[in-house]
């Protein structure tokens, strides 16, 4: 009995080691990619890059003694860019221009440019969805200009990882709701189930000249200003990169751009916007004064209609106001006063959305998801996808109601007026 | 049958492969509920009664007999004397079976009985209530007390927890070898006479039922009982063995008892019984080993306890056919049910509160000359984390306890296995920063990642070792110096990175916290093993490990009871297995058992908390 | 016959019936599945409960009105000759479907855990497992089941809400799919994927008597068509019923799917675990019934030499097949017809032999 054991055991343990170590690696001996940029070259070709970790210069004080210098002075990431007709070049090719095998499976964001975006996006997301290594929840961005100059310009100094950056970025997205997180999965889905068309958020390197670029549109009760990725006055010794605005698509084909207010009005619609700062002009004062707020969106609530082939949207929205600041000497605060501003901000808000939705209306595209509110209203699946919803989108009538609630007031509860001299 | 048929089944006898014939394991077969038992105890009542009349009659034949012989010649004084003696005891002897018959009460506990004028009875009494002859530890000694007219007697007590020397000096001695005095005691009024007289002991109290004679005895008292007289003596001669009993080495805790078992047979049963000092525990001595004649106990509870149980160990036990056995552990290894598979199918341990807490349970202890561990059987998996001090903490407390002694388990056996799987096939299962940390911290290390950590167990293995054989206090020191300045020494030499380390000492510090010495070695083995499973397949290797052990585990048995018994199979929970319950709420026994008295408690425990508090009974 | 195993309870039964009914949510039959049913997917596995249960009480009456197990039930009321055709069936089915599940572990294996890995050896360790394990014996594995199902469920739940973020619930809707007629007929022919409701019964003298049997189908089988039910829910309002139709391994996409924030993410190689354990777990059971019945219909002493062969055949078989795609499109076929013989017409056949023969006996 005991020598069967012992021959089975050893028997198995021989066959096992058979397996040996197939498709190990010791994490030294792999590379990270983190980023991946796409670009559009000359015949039809695609120019890739890469950014890739350096293990070493995060791990600080990790290895034995002597490295710790070397790892304060050398570099956080190396990029690698490739002219390659196919992805399949691209992984072969980064085989031969580096000693470490690469590993997509920690890539967090795909960054694809605006030239490629309008030319349709289809082929070059949606295979990364077939490939085990890169998860769907990665990240996906259109910028302007090209991925390669974006991801060599776009050096933060506050984050040791590049991944965290964008993580980061888009996880207090919900704080403004002037951009909005945008994954390869919410894309890919929306592509292949009707409903909502997809879109992708956009970002740009700034000039940091300090030069205004803002939207030209203006709103009657609107003090601040709407801007694109690049158009942001700014200066300083912070990261160029920005985040604003939302890259529409129909289809897979982008078709145009939303500012950051318009994105905005696409947050509040989806019900996505916990936290936003707005100023409006002052509703008794409108020639220089004028109200900060900080808003929320309490619910919205949006309902359909599919009357004889013409659907009517109904949204209501419920905005929480938090007056931060008031420029004027006027008490807002006081019952008469708050329903004056509270129709200000309520004004202002419904003009964006109804500018937003003409906007989409016109570009034909529907990155709030109306069309998911008409699937209740076919018999069934057949119905629903013989019928096109960003059609029915396009011609669709949207009734838009916003109230708003001045809930608080910041640390003062009643604005007492200026002495006069 | 046509020749076709035939032929087909010598074909089939020919072919198919017939078994050999092994007989069946040894499963706990589930009690079936049986209908009412009070005609069975009727009946045994009434054999009982039977049988009592007919040693009375018996004895009244032999007296006649006695009578008619003494009369048929002038007989001398003396003889005549002890004549009447003989009436006397018979006539109260028959007062004494006719009120027994005629108050006679199906529900009456034999503990109840009135000490019998007959010594024969009383023997008998005793013997029915210790289980004799299976019971070792109850020593009857009959004794002729010299006087005009020779007394009678039988001593009783309880071996291991009584003084021998205190019996010879003041019991034996006054009452046997001063008989040369001249001793005239007056019929009728035999035990104070003694008592008053010649009993030079501190403390001797008359007895007159047998339960006053029983807690006399399970305290360490003797007891002597006297031809003719309805009453016995208990006379002080406790005398538990204190000599050798230490501290445990190995299982140390915070609460409960400090005692340990010593080397002594006799006064290891002695330490268990001075915990359950009930005649319901038996204590039976069994002889290993053809050449040592190691004695070794078999000691259970017999009202609780599976009866099947208990056979079958005496059975495994007895059919041990070997030259010698000097140590508990040994015998473990002969008669557990699985000796292939190194995981624990007994408890070990050396405190004699554990081994009382088991016996009560209805699990049965045995205990080998010369060992200081006793072997608890049958046990599950998770017998073997509990800890001694978890019957004395809050239930809150002790299911915590538990809780981390099983986390610290798994943790040992997955956690270095889960590090070498995803460190080589699933970096993606990490988040960015760490997986960068990990490969940043091995990029000087020279060896691949599965030598680091063997090699580093290896270390830990040798640490904890030569711990062990370094002598004296200085062995836990060097333990720790050892480990920690080895761990230092190799991450600055770059021989292993500083992550293998961490995960290193996590493990072996979570080892340490599983409390069965045993079980942590087992669990080294499956953890060594599922490394070099994780190492060549990644989780899916891991995944394959984990699951022939949990299905081993899952069949074995341990003397015949499930090894996972309360979750597979899963059996009526009883609130002291993973998680620890109040103590009120633990009311029936472990269920896999299949004891019999369920019940260990009645469901409301505490009874105060149904009653008006002790000084307001009055309503004042 | 000494392959007997010991007496088991409702817990057993219960993880038996749950591990073989509740493995394909790990594998594509699902999203084949959503090809007829659309956005009423979900609604399948209640339909397969419903009629699982009515299958359930047809076949408790047949063995209460009969001796012993549904082998012995058969010789009793359809004879011996349809009996040993009914036997060959089934362990056909048995052996068919541990075989087809065999391959799409290994290859599942191959396309999420180790992708670098060669198959045979994905195979030849999957087999070695399970030959390991039934060597062991039906108990251990039904018991080890038993610990595994609440496990199971629990990151099944863990995984549905931790996706909620990435829900998007109209996907859901139209309510009723394609309509309720054709999801009511698609329900019916998917049945066949539940062939597990069937091993209680067919190994009922291992069972302590007829309710725990009764009871163990009911609770193991009720879970595992709520859970699967309510993981196909989550899994379209999470992928949309387009990029839900073209996944692989549904449970394993929405593992991957998880992204809370920069902590609660990539947890998808723990789930590595309870898929191969599943599988493992399944496969060894489906053997183990096939080689059950194989030793009933020639009357075996004993099963243990029959493993080995058994499993190196099937593992043989299993790598037959030049693609995976072939082997998905025909598992899904046998699920959707052959199967179903075995889940209606047989138990029917039984049902009504033990009624008229009961009426029969009533008339007398």
């Amino acid at each position: 009995m005991l020598s069967r054991f012992i021959a089975a055991a050893v028997l198995a343990a021989l066959c096992l080691s058979l397996v040996g170590c197939y498709g190990s690696k010791e994490s030294d001996s792999v590379a990270y990619v983190q980023i991946i940029g796409v670009d559009v070259a000359a015949g039809g070709k695609r120019k890739i890059t890469t950014q890739i970790a350096v293990p070493l210069s995060t791990s600080k004080g990790g290895g034995p003694p002597g490295t710790e210098e070397k790892a304060g002075t050398s570099k956080r990431w190396v990029f690698n860019t490739m002219l390659v007709s196919a992805p399949a070049e691209e992984a072969n090719l980064l085989r031969s221009t580096m000693s470490r095998s690469p590993r997509e499976s920690h890539v967090s964001v795909v960054i694809f440019s605006e030239e490629i975006a309008r030319q349709g996006l289809g082929p070059d997301a949606t295979q990364y969805i077939r490939n085990r290594d890169y998860r769907e929840t990665l990240f996906m961005l259109v910028v302007t200009g090209t991925a390669e100059d974006y991801m060599k310009h776009n050096n933060p100094a506050l984050e040791s990882s590049i991944s965290k950056y964008y993580e980061l970025f888009f996880e207090k997205a919900s704080e403004t709701g002037t951009y909005l997180p945008s994954t390869l999965h919410e894309f890919y889905t929306r592509l292949k189930t009707p409903g909502a068309s997809p879109y992708a958020a956009y970002t740009g390197i700034n000039p940091m000249t300090g030069i205004a670029n803002p939207v030209d549109h203006k709103q009657p009760e609107q003090k601040a200003d709407a801007y694109l990725p690049g158009g942001i006055p700014r200066t300083g010794t912070e990261n160029p990169a920005e985040f604003s605005g939302l890259v529409v698509f129909r289809a897979d084909k982008m078709v145009g751009v939303l500012n950051s207010y318009e994105t905005r009005a696409v947050a509040i619609l989806q019900n996505k916007l916990p936290l936003g700062y707005i100023a409006v002009v002052d509703p008794l004062k409108p020639e220089k004064d004028m109200i900060n707020l900080a808003i929320r969106c309490e619910y919205t609530k949006i309902t359909a209609d599919l009357d004889g082939g013409m659907p009517i949207f109904n949204a209501e929205v419920k905005i929480d106001g938090d007056i931060y600041g008031i420029s004027s000497d006027i008490n807002y605060e006081a019952p008469g006063n708050r329903e004056i501003l509270e129709q200000q901000i309520a004004d202002f808000l419904k003009g964006q959305i109804t500018a937003m939705l003409k906007h989409t209306q016109e570009l034909g595209t529907d990155p709030v998801g109306f069309g998911l509110y008409l699937r209740p209203k076919f018999a069934n699946t057949n119905e629903l996808n013989e019928a096109n919803l960003t059609e029915l989108y396009q011609a669709a009538d949207i009734n838009i109601n916003v109230i708003v609630k001045i809930r608080r007031s910041g640390l003062i509860w009643r604005t007492v007026p200026l002495l006069k001299e | 049958m046509n020749i076709f048929s035939k032929n087909f089944k010598a074909f089939k006898e020919l072919v198919v492969f017939q078994p050999t014939q092994a007989p069946p394991p040894f499963v706990v077969e589930e009690t079936e509920k049986s209908g009412s038992t009070t005609t069975q105890e009727q009946t045994r009542l009434a054999l009982e009664e039977h049988e009592a009349l007919l040693r009375y009659a018996r004895r009244v034949a032999i007296t006649l007999e006695k009578v008619k012989n003494t009369l048929a010649e002038p007989a001398p004084n003396e003889k005549l004397a002890s004549l009447r003696a003989e009436l006397d005891a018979l006539s109260k002897q028959k007062a004494h079976v006719s009120p027994l018959i005629s108050t006679y009460s199906l529900t009456q506990d034999p503990l109840d009985q009135p000490v019998s004028t007959s010594l024969e009875e009383n023997t008998l009494a005793l013997e029915q209530l210790y289980n004799l002859p299976y019971n070792k530890d109850l020593v009857l000694r009959n004794i002729t007390i010299p006087s005009s007219i020779p007394i009678v007697a039988t001593l009783a007590f309880i071996d291991g927890l009584v003084d021998n020397n205190i019996i010879s000096q003041t019991i034996l001695e006054p009452l046997m070898s001063l008989g040369r005095e001249n001793r005239d005691l007056i019929r009728g009024d035999t035990a104070p006479q003694i008592a008053a007289r010649y009993l030079p002991s501190s403390q001797v109290k008359p007895a007159f039922f047998l339960r006053e004679v029983t807690s006399g005895l399970n305290l360490g008292d003797t007891a002597i009982f006297f031809d003719g007289a309805a009453e016995a003596l208990i006379v002080e001669t406790k005398g538990q063995e204190h000599r050798g009993i230490d501290r445990p080495a190995l299982e140390q805790s915070v609460r409960g008892s400090q005692a340990a078992f010593s080397e002594t047979l006799r006064a290891n049963t002695g330490l268990i019984r001075s915990l359950l000092r009930t005649n319901d525990l038996v204590t039976e001595i069994l002889t290993l080993g053809t050449r040592s004649n190691t004695l070794c106990a078999v000691m259970y509870l017999k009202s609780v306890i599976n009866p099947a149980l208990v056979q079958e160990a005496k059975f495994r036990i007895n059919s041990i056919n070997v030259d010698a056995i000097s140590e508990s552990g040994t015998l473990q290894l002969f008669i557990e049910d699985h000796p292939m598979i190194p995981y624990p199918q007994a408890l070990s341990t050396e405190r004699p509160d554990r081994v009382a807490a088991a016996l009560s349970e209805g699990r049965l202890a045995i205990l080998v000359d010369g060992a200081s561990f006793a072997l608890v059987a049958p046990i599950s998996l998770f017998t073997l984390f509990h800890g001694a001090e978890d019957f004395s903490f809050s239930w809150l407390a002790a299911s915590f306890l538990r809780l981390i002694r099983l986390l610290g388990a798994l943790l040992t056996i997955l956690l270095p296995a889960f590090y070498i799987a995803i460190n080589y096939f699933h970096q993606e299962a990490l988040p960015t920063d760490l997986i960068l940390t990990i490969g940043g911290a091995r990029e000087m290390v020279p060896f691949p990642a599965i030598v680091e950590i063997l090699s580093m167990e290896f270390a830990f293995e040798l640490v904890r070792e030569g711990g062990i054989r370094v002598p004296g206090m200085l062995g836990s020191t060097i333990g720790i110096v050892g480990a920690i300045t080895l761990g230092q020494a190799a991450v600055s030499a770059g021989i292993v990175s500083p992550i293998t380390v961490v995960i290193v000492a996590v493990t072996g510090l979570a080892s340490y916290a599983i409390p069965d010495y045993s079980l942590a070695f087992s669990i080294r083995l499956t953890r060594i093993t599922f490394e070099i499973l994780a190492a060549m397949l990644g989780l899916v290797g891991l995944a394959g490990g984990l699951i022939t052990i949990i299905v081993l585990l899952c069949g074995m048995k341990s003397l015949g009871v499930p090894y996972l018994a309360p979750v597979g199979p899963k059996t009526t929970p009883g609130y002291d297995m993973v998680i620890r319950g109040p103590v009120y709420s633990q009311e029936l026994r472990p269920d896999e058992l299949n004891p019999k008295d369920r019940r260990r408690q009645s469901s409301v425990a505490r009874g105060w908390t149904q009653e008006a508090p002790a000084g307001k009974k009055d309503g004042s | 016959m000494s392959f007997q195993p010991g007496r088991m309870g409702v817990a057993e039964g219960m993880a038996l019936v749950f591990v073989t009914t509740f493995t394909s949510i790990f594998l594509t039959s699902w999203p084949l599945a959503i090809d007829s049913a659309t956005t009423a997917t979900w609604m399948l596995s209640l339909i397969n409960g419903l009629i699982g249960i009515g299958v359930l009480y047809s076949q408790a009456y047949v063995l209460q009105n009969t001796s012993g197990d549904l082998y012995a039930a058969c010789q009793e009321l359809v004879g011996v000759v349809v009996t040993r055709l009914i036997a060959v069936y089934y362990i056909g089915i048995y052996l068919l479907d541990a075989c087809l599940l065999l391959r799409q572990f290994a290859e599942s294996t191959l396309l999420t855990a180790l992708p670098e890995l060669s198959f045979e050896i994905a195979v030849g360790w999957y087999v070695f497992l399970i030959v390991l394990i039934l060597f062991i014996g039906i108990e251990a594995i039904a018991r080890a089941s038993y610990l595994f199902l609440p496990m199971a469920v629990l990151i099944v739940f863990i995984v549905v809400a931790l996706l909620t973020p990435q829900y998007q619930f109209m996907y859901l809707a139209p309510w009723n799919g394609p309509g309720f007629p054709n999801v009511v007929m698609a329900g019916i022919h998917s049945v066949g994927l539940n062939m597990g409701i069937l091993i209680p019964f067919i190994l009922a003298r291992s069972f302590q008597n007829s309710r725990t049997i009764k009871n163990s189908v009911l609770y193991g089988f009720g879970l595992s068509s709520f859970i699967k039910s309510l993981t196909l829910a989550a899994y379209i309002a999470a992928f949309g019923t387009g990029a839900a139709r073209e996944k692989v391994f549904p449970f394993y996409e929405m593992a991957r799917l998880v992204y809370i924030n920069r902590y609660i993410q990539r947890i998808e190689s723990l789930i590595i675990f309870l898929w191969a354990m599943m599988g493992i777990l399944n496969v060894a059971i489906e053997i183990y019934i096939g080689l059950y019945l194989l030793g009933r219909l020639f009357n075996l002493p004993t099963l243990r030499p029959l493993i080995i062969p058994t499993a190196l055949i099937l593992a043989e078989l299993a790598m037959f097949p030049g693609e995976i795609g072939s082997v998905i499109a025909f598992h899904h076929k046998v699920h959707w017809s052959f199967y179903n013989i075995g889940i209606y017409i047989i138990p029917g056949i039984l049902f009504a032999a033990a009624l008229l023969r009961a009426r029969r006996r009533q008339s007398c």
